[in-house]
């Protein structure tokens, strides 16, 4: 099976949790026999266990099955039209006016990709590779797979959706032969939202790789030795992850537990006011942020906390929640989310319902008995996602979507 | 000549609500839920009492005015009869008319369904004297013969209830005490005298009717009345007493209405007495009637639960082992209290049923769902709990009194 992959982050130049589900699915799948070539809107010096790297802006090097091409753009996906508008006037020229036209270029650039490679499936993810991955399937005649790890309702919390992203994602969900949603949680919100119909959609829980054993000794340990308490926030601070509810469930932990001290990792457009929030509320002195950390240093975090939070307002899967359980970290996450879905060993709370999540917070903080039967078997449970599993899902996906295009092609001869 | 000889078992815990760390010190209702959730419990024994207890009840009543061979036996928990007092008196007075054809015998347990027969002697009698008050309060009779709770049973537990006087007790036939003994003969204690007898489970025969009885990819299915009676008729010239031995919510509530368990309850009595040679019998008259064939040895405890017959349903996780250990450290200051209140909370935390919630053993890999339990997960039942025994701890210690 050959596919043609289109996304636009990939680690370690992510700043979520999206370039880390496109890296383990590309491993995936080329472990389950895939042959996939990933394209990138910009260049970016990536290397993967998996092999070979290409960059279409400096011409293609061959060097194994995985094969990546980028564009030189702005691009990112979390990026709101307005921030990058300021982000554009920030860097100047050599980028297009804005963040819709950069999209556009992608897709530009798509058909002559499209033209130049052979595959037998389009594999889009989210919205700003949507128009690209159109152009290929418009080209090709190929059959086309979206695979929805965010909506846009998703990344504004439900509020002020941007229409025109929406449109876009519209336009491929409908074009699309199949939709892959990362959770039923997401399935039900482009059925409701985008009026899709579920029988068109597979729900593809994302994974995780089992962390390396030894990493030496965890980071904050002065904190701990010095008998404090470690509450973890890991995620991107935006209204999406819900750090505001954190910041509000931080407070009423210290006043039943002074020695709790909250670690955010993470950076984005909400830190001013978690910290205002904090310094209101008096436990300003008892936050700390990390800013956006990666890898082994995340991981040492993850191995020094007593108890993870996961706020968030609308979160259509939640590999951070996996992440934590991995390390042994007990987890306190919120019912939006799609996780919660497809995970048992963890406790679960409503993102605006603050005084049950303090309460469950400090629930593993009290009690020793609770936090270690949660650390062993929300580990043990954490195993049974791997990236092979997600992928030959996939696989399964493709293979719908060819029966589809079949379909559709015999309808119109 | 085999004696059919029915046990029914009867409870309903005081479901702890959701009680959070900022309800400790300032709140000492524990079982008061009162939203729609599965633990609201005058929710859910009224829900019983609709679907099983009524309809059952008035079975069984039928069969007895109509069979005047038929006998059936009966242990109800302490807070069961307390929750149907409050709740659904119509119930209580239902099984009283049992009572009173003389032909339904009440067996002993402790108030609380408790696991205390594990952890504090004193307080295991103390709850088995208050459940055979409460019993000759209700029934006008005294109980002879005791079950303990979920049938645990163990060398140690035979000893204290033969201590106490009875005539004997209840316990599972499993494999792994019986090997190839049969269930249906009477056995003795292992430091037991001829005077003190075991009645144990004949688990095949309970389990086609509480477990499989609506099961459609059971060979057997569907169970008939005659197919049953002519399985309790194979027994004749091999045993003395077929003990079937089951929740009384096997009716109307596990298995429901439509899967025709009363029809087949109402049409059993006449078929199993269809053979001549066979009978009816009440837990104390097989006792009476028969000595023990053999002993039996049962160093480790054993139950009727799951596949495994051991505690490991209620003890074996961290939570459980801590919540358990916490509560029964509290003894003896909760009993020198003098604080009937207390004394009535703590004893209410000590049901069985509150561990059984925070068991992690089916809670594993994907069987999320198939999980029953009033909470969201192990973990929060244990949370509901150890907050709600933080309290009655600080009520102990403080003498802060609700």
């Amino acid at each position: 099976m050959r596919v043609l992959m289109f996304g636009w982050e990939f680690p370690p130049f992510n700043s979520g949790g999206l370039g880390v589900a496109c890296e383990g699915l590309l491993r995936g799948l080329t472990a389950e026999g895939a042959d996939v070539t990933f394209v990138l809107p910009r260049t970016v010096p990536v290397e993967t266990a998996a092999g070979r790297l290409v960059f279409a802006d400096e011409g293609i090097v061959e060097d194994g099955a995985v094969t990546a091409l980028a564009a030189k753009t702005l691009l990112s996906p979390y990026l709101s039209a307005t921030l990058y508008s300021s982000l554009r006037a920030k860097f100047g020229a050599g980028f297009s006016n804005d963040l819709f036209e950069e999209v556009a270029r992608y897709a530009l650039r798509a058909e002559s990709i499209a033209a130049k490679e052979s595959f037998d499936v389009i594999h889009a993810h989210d919205w700003l590779s949507f128009p690209a991955a159109l152009e290929a399937k418009r080209i090709s005649g190929k059959p086309l797979v979206v695979h929805v790890h965010a909506t846009e309702y998703d990344r504004t919390g439900n509020l002020s959706p941007d229409g025109r992203i929406v449109e876009i994602e519209r336009a491929g969900l409908e074009a699309a032969d199949r939709i892959i949603a990362v959770s039923e949680f997401t399935r039900r919100k482009i059925v409701d939202a985008y009026g899709v119909s579920a029988q068109k959609i597979d729900v593809v829980h994302n994974a995780i790789d089992e962390p390396e054993p030894s990493l030496g000794r965890a980071v904050l340990d002065g904190l701990r030795a010095s008998g404090k308490k470690i509450v973890l926030f890991v995620g991107r601070l935006t209204l999406q992850k819900g750090p505001d509810y954190f910041v509000r469930a931080a407070h009423k932990v210290s006043l039943l537990c002074p020695e709790a001290v909250f670690v955010v990792v993470g950076s984005g457009e909400m830190q001013r006011r978690m910290i205002e929030d904090a310094a209101n509320l008096g436990i300003a002195d008892r936050m700390l942020f990390t800013g956006f950390l990666r890898d082994r240093e995340l991981a040492r975090v993850y191995r020094a906390a007593d108890v993870f939070v996961m706020p968030s307002v609308s979160e259509p899967f939640g590999i951070t929640c996996l992440e934590s359980l991995a390390h042994g970290v007990p987890a306190v996450i919120s019912r939006q989310s799609g996780v919660a879905e497809a995970v048992g060993h963890c406790l679960k709370t409503d993102f605006w319902d603050v005084d049950d999540m303090a309460a469950k917070i400090l629930s593993v903080l009290r009690y020793r008995a609770l936090a270690a039967d949660m650390a062993d078997n929300g580990r043990k449970e954490s195993g049974r996602f791997t990236w092979q599993i997600a992928a030959k899902k996939c696989l399964e996906t493709y293979r719908k979507a060819a029966e589809k295009a079949k379909e559709v092609l015999l309808k119109e001869v | 000549m085999p004696a059919v000889c029915f046990y029914f078992q009867v409870h309903q815990p005081f479901r702890v609500k959701r009680y959070s760390v900022f309800d400790i010190g300032g709140n000492h209702e524990y079982f008061d839920d009162d939203t729609e959730s599965n633990r609201n419990n005058r929710r859910i024994i009224e829900k019983v009492a609709a679907k099983c207890y009524r309809s059952a009840n008035a079975t069984i009543l039928e069969l007895l005015r109509r069979h005047p061979e038929f006998k059936v036996s009966y242990s109800m928990s302490g807070v069961f009869l307390e929750q149907l007092k409050r709740y659904c008196p119509d119930v209580l007075a239902s099984f009283q008319a049992l009572a009173a054809t003389g032909r339904a015998e009440f067996l002993s347990e402790t108030y609380y369904h408790s696991l205390a027969s594990l952890y504090d002697e004193n307080e295991f009698s103390e709850q088995v004297l208050q459940h055979r008050r409460l019993i000759e309060q209700l029934f006008g009779v005294r109980p002879t013969v005791f079950r303990n709770t979920e049938l645990i049973y163990s060398n140690e537990i035979a000893a204290m209830v033969r201590r106490m006087g009875f005539k004997g007790m209840l316990a599972e036939g499993a494999d792994h005490i019986l090997d190839w003994r049969s269930p249906n003969f009477v056995y003795g204690a292992k430091d037991g005298d001829e005077k003190f007898g075991l009645l144990l489970k004949n688990y095949r025969l309970s389990d086609d009717i509480a477990f499989r009885f609506s099961s459609r990819g059971w060979s057997e299915w569907p169970l008939t009345a005659p197919k049953f009676a002519k399985w309790v008729n194979e027994v004749n010239g091999n045993g003395v007493t077929v003990n079937l031995f089951m929740d009384y919510e096997t009716f109307g509530e596990h298995q429901w209405a439509e899967t025709g368990i009363f029809d087949f309850l109402r049409a059993l009595p006449a078929e199993i007495l269809r053979h001549p040679d066979n009978a009816f019998a009440t837990p104390s008259e097989v006792l009476a009637a028969h000595r023990p064939v053999g002993r039996i040895d049962v160093p480790y405890p054993m139950s009727w639960a799951d596949v495994e017959r051991d505690l490991s349903a209620w003890r074996g996780n961290r939570m459980q082992d801590t919540a358990l250990e916490s509560i029964y450290r509290l003894g003896a200051e909760v009993r020198a209290s003098g604080d009937k209140g207390l004394l009535d909370d703590w004893r209410k935390l000590q049901t069985s049923d509150h561990f059984y919630y925070m068991c992690t053993k089916w809670f594993a890999d994907g069987d999320v769902h198939k999980y029953f339990n009033p909470y969201e997960s192990p973990y929060d039942a244990f949370i509901h709990y150890m907050n709600s025994l933080q309290d009655v701890t600080m009520r102990t210690k403080g003498g802060v009194h609700a």
